[in-house]
């Protein structure tokens, strides 16, 4: 189905419809189901920015492809923690 | 074994060992009740003060992880948490939330219940979907609303406690952002 990009209206319905299959989908899934769901997405995901930093970076050995992988999901955390969460240095 | 499932494990495992009761949280428990996305973060509360039962773990853990030698406060609840890096894949990372003595924080802790994950080959604690809802209604980030929305969506509120999400939203303040998430749920999965 052709959708109007320039139709606000008949974007909204189409994100509806994508938002309540998604939504059906995951009734359908037990607990225990979605759960592992979110193991399986998260190492996809993990396994996603190896190969994206991989392509852009062929150079790097696997262990320094997977540093590369840390340090860019580190500035994004340091982003999502801003103002959340206050820190303090632990004394050695 | 994936890395994610790996880190999993092997904090569970020590956490088990050492009989530190605790629960999985974050994207996976509000996963476990509405669309599961991905995380890059094993974000877990453990009932141990620092000390003897805390300490255990953490040696435990020490040949596979780093411990960020920078602790934190949850602004909201206070939560301290502790941070680990995987050492063999640094994009893992396992949050440690110490349980506080907020009402709400016992509570939920109190209400946790045990999930079998295939991955893990075990059965896990995570908070319940109405804990998940009124958590993360108190934190509201986007992020939150979203996974708030989600639970809602998918487990629809005949199938919630929604005198007991009620209840700690109006302790809160959080009812009229509950009651504006409900709203915003289309009619045709209400």
């Amino acid at each position: 189905m052709l959708i109007d990009e320039s139709d606000p209206v008949a974007l909204r319905a189409l994100q509806e419809d994508i938002y309540r299959e998604k939504v059906l989908r995951a009734r359908k899934l037990t607990v225990a189901q979605r759960l592992a769901d979110v193991f399986e997405c998260s190492n996809a995901g993990l396994h996603f920015m190896f190969s994206g930093v991989r392509m852009e970076q062929p150079d790097l050995s696997e262990e320094d492809t997977w540093k590369e992988v840390g340090a860019r999901i580190h500035r994004v955390r340091r982003m999502r923690d801003h103002g959340f969460y206050r820190t303090e240095e632990v004394a050695s | 074994v994936s890395e994610v499932d790996r880190c999993a494990t092997l904090v569970v495992e020590a956490l088990e060992a050492e009989e530190v009761p605790y629960m999985l949280v974050g994207a996976y428990s509000s996963g476990a009740y509405a669309i599961p996305r991905g995380t890059k973060d094993v974000d877990i509360v453990l009932s141990a003060h620092t000390g003897a039962g805390f300490d255990s773990v953490i040696r435990r853990l020490e040949p596979e992880f780093s411990l960020d030698p920078q602790i934190s406060f949850e602004t909201i609840t206070g939560s301290r948490r502790h941070i680990l890096t995987a050492r063999k894949n640094r994009g893992v990372q396992v949050e440690l939330f110490l349980l506080g003595e907020d009402a709400f924080v016992q509570e939920r802790f109190r209400r946790r219940k045990q999930v079998f994950v295939a991955q893990l080959e075990r059965r896990v604690w995570i908070p319940t979907a109405e804990d998940v809802i009124v958590q993360k209604l108190r934190w509201a980030r986007s992020k939150d609303l979203d996974d708030v929305k989600d639970v809602l969506a998918v487990q629809t509120t005949a199938n919630l406690d929604m005198h007991y999400i009620e209840h700690w939203c109006t302790e809160h303040g959080s009812l009229p952002l509950l009651q504006e998430l409900l709203a915003s749920i289309p009619p045709n999965l209400r």
